[in-house]
């Protein structure tokens, strides 16, 4: 009897070790957790001390809430490139309501209640725009948003003639720096993780990536899935804006150049399939992580720019070879 | 009996009149002369001055090649967003070896002309052989293996230079961007013979025919005894090769290179291409519109820049052009 149990409870163990391992997102996180601990061994220690481990969670908390909205995209076989065109734009339009520099286009500071839901909104509305565009005139998305990504860093630098937005109220600070900023960012994923695993929307949007057509046929509305997953990326970006924002407590048009690509990344890296309907946020958030360690050990340990590059290239192309290779390995 | 011959010539006047106007890049045609005409009366006549309008041809010389480039990827139903980062590695690779600042140099001695430019073109084909390997043989999706070779493009580019300008490159090197040949640019000359050979190539070869083939269904291409993967395989390295070619141009004109030379210069390619009438699914297009398309967007950037627009400006209205070419294309296509 005794024995019994005990074989039982050795296979249970066995079992979940063997579930862990299939899982589909096992690989990044051992990924993840390995490159943690070789970089900790490289730096002796300095990545993962508090203060920093602090940091790497703040800084991938912009990149991971715009990869929360970019895998939606994603995962419906499109791709959203305005992320930091709508970023950089709600980021300027926020933050020169609310500075209380002659930058300010309001006449007097707003109030940050005032001005986070205009980010948001405004966000949300032009990855309505693109929305409309791709589902509407048949337009590829990634042209759609390459216009509008234009489009947001030139209404960005209209807001404020390009000039730098400072001194912005202190009771805006909160919501970039710890603990708000990771806290939005994982709440907003598991939110999203939600939607997508136990709501009928997220059937839809599965389906709709995984084939059109078939999809249309057995009643979905393909075009307002379309639409629907690009307003979401869009307030996913204003959000971004936002907390970068935030973080910064200035608004400056610089600020978020490379974001949508750094989360088109974070998702593939995440094992979301580019052809769509397939992949989890499990994966997205920690391909956010990912790239969010590498990135700061790479400033920890000084390395140059040309290191930068070349191994964050490396990296993007190894984790999806490795994820096209396990595939068919099985 | 004349008056028949008389009709004859009205009808084959008017049937060519048709025929233009049928000819699938007549919009573009209209559309390039439109803005050419609007931004003409804006400026006063300054943007259609013969010494200006060589300007427009050798700026857009770097974008126009890189876009064939960029066209004979998407024609396969990929993507190559590693245009900029190859153009500044393999121009920063020719750059530290014509130098003459010797700290600089990374041979130690400036090298000619007929060592270094060979050496960049090179460079191009091998670092787009990489990203054609992974995706041809590994399955990469294409968007992934070339946004990671933009990176590691731009990384060697960064190790080469150390982050500095380069300038001071020798005289010859003066040639590919700043030279005339009876009052036409070297620039100009050197996009329309790419542009002729590869209009011969995409007519008349059974190349081509495998190229469109593999972009509109790679399986049936496949069974239908297309080698899908070195054709794929080759697109990549045309693209690296018209890459290096397009920071050649640059290199020449500028006389100088730094890591911000080729800025969106992938962006503006895939613009040039779209513009142009390509087909990002693949299987559709033509050499004619993607010349006519980075026509289009060097004579806007021009003109914006004589008009003393904002920069930021410029990416508002380069972005309204873009979709708008994509949706007057998707019009007329129903």
């Amino acid at each position: 009897m005794a024995e019994e149990l005990e074989r039982r409870e050795r296979v249970t163990f066995r079992d979940i070790a063997r579930r862990a391992l299939r899982h589909e997102n096992a690989v990044i996180g051992i990924a993840l957790a390995a490159m943690i601990a070789v970089l900790a061994v490289i730096s002796r220690g300095a990545t993962i001390t508090r203060g920093n481990m602090a940091n790497v969670l703040i800084q991938s908390s912009v990149r991971g809430v715009a990869a929360v909205g970019q895998a939606f995209c994603i995962l419906t076989a499109n791709f959203d490139l305005s992320v930091s065109g709508i970023g950089v734009m709600t980021m300027m339009l926020g933050s020169s309501m609310m500075t209380t520099e002659w930058t300010n286009i309001l006449g007097y500071p707003a109030s940050p209640f005032m001005a986070i839901p205009v980010m948001l909104a405004v966000g949300a509305c032009w990855g309505l725009l693109s929305g409309a565009l791709v589902s509407r005139f048949n337009m590829p998305s990634l042209i759609v948003t390459f216009g509008v990504w234009q489009i947001g860093y030139g209404v960005a630098y209209y807001v404020t003639e390009g000039k730098a937005v400072m001194e912005l109220p202190e009771s805006f600070a909160v919501y970039g720096s710890l603990p708000a900023g990771p806290i939005i960012f994982f709440s907003v994923a598991a939110l999203a993780y939600f939607v997508l695993t136990y709501t009928s929307f997220g059937r839809r949007v599965y389906a709709v990536g995984g084939s059109p057509v078939s999809a249309y046929l057995s009643g979905i509305s393909v075009k307002n899935t379309y639409l629907a997953v690009f307003a979401i990326s869009g307030l996913c970006a204003g959000l971004a804006g936002m907390l970068f924002t935030s973080r910064a407590m200035s608004g400056s048009i610089e600020a978020l150049r490379g974001l949508e690509l750094d989360s088109i990344a974070s998702v593939v890296i995440g094992g979301v399939s580019l052809f769509g309907g397939r992949g989890n946020m499990i994966g997205v958030v920690l391909g956010a992580l990912l790239i969010g360690v590498i990135n700061n050990a790479m400033s920890v340990l000084h390395m140059g720019h040309a290191g930068r590059y070349i191994v964050k290239g490396a990296i993007i192309i190894g984790a999806v070879a490795a994820d096209i290779l396990r595939r068919r390995g099985r | 009996m004349s008056e028949v011959t008389e009709r004859r010539k009205r009808g084959t006047a008017r049937d060519i009149a048709r025929r233009v106007f049928r000819y699938e890049n007549a919009t573009l045609g209209i559309i390039l002369a439109a803005i050419m005409g609007t931004l003409a009366v804006a400026t006063g006549g300054k943007t259609i001055a013969l010494r200006n309008m060589k300007m427009v041809v050798v700026e857009g010389a770097t974008m126009g090649v890189g876009a064939i480039g960029q066209m004979f990827v998407i024609l396969t139903s990929g993507i190559d967003l590693s245009v900029a980062g190859m153009a500044f590695g393999t121009s920063a690779l020719g750059s530290a070896m014509m130098t003459t600042q010797l700290w600089q140099n990374i041979l130690g001695y400036a090298a000619p002309i007929w060592v270094a430019v060979p050496a960049m073109l090179a460079m191009g084909v091998g670092l787009g052989a990489i990203s054609g390997l992974f995706v041809s043989r590994i399955g990469i999706p294409p968007f992934i293996a070339t946004l990671g070779m933009w990176q590691i493009a731009h990384g060697i580019g960064f190790l080469i230079t150390g982050g500095f300008t380069i300038a001071r490159m020798i005289d010859p090197l003066r040639f590919f961007g700043q030279r005339f040949i009876y009052g036409f640019p070297v620039a100009g000359i050197i996009w329309i013979v790419v542009g002729a050979v590869v209009y011969f190539v995409l007519h008349y070869t059974s190349y081509a025919r495998s190229v469109y083939a593999t972009g509109s269904n790679p399986v049936s291409a496949w069974l239908s005894g297309v080698n899908v993967k070195n054709t794929q395989l080759s697109v990549y390295m045309i693209s690296g090769f018209m890459a290096a070619l397009g920071g050649l141009i640059r290199t020449g004109r500028v006389m100088s290179v730094s890591y911000s030379s080729f800025d969106f210069l992938e962006l503006q390619t895939i613009a040039s291409a779209v513009i142009g009438g390509v087909s990002l699914f693949g299987g559709k297009g033509t050499v004619v519109g993607v010349v006519l398309g980075a026509l289009v967007i060097a004579v806007v950037l021009n003109g914006m820049t004589i008009l003393r627009a904002d920069p930021f400006l410029e990416s508002l209205v380069l972005g309204v052009i873009v979709i708008a070419a994509v949706a007057v294309d998707y019009w007329r296509g129903r």
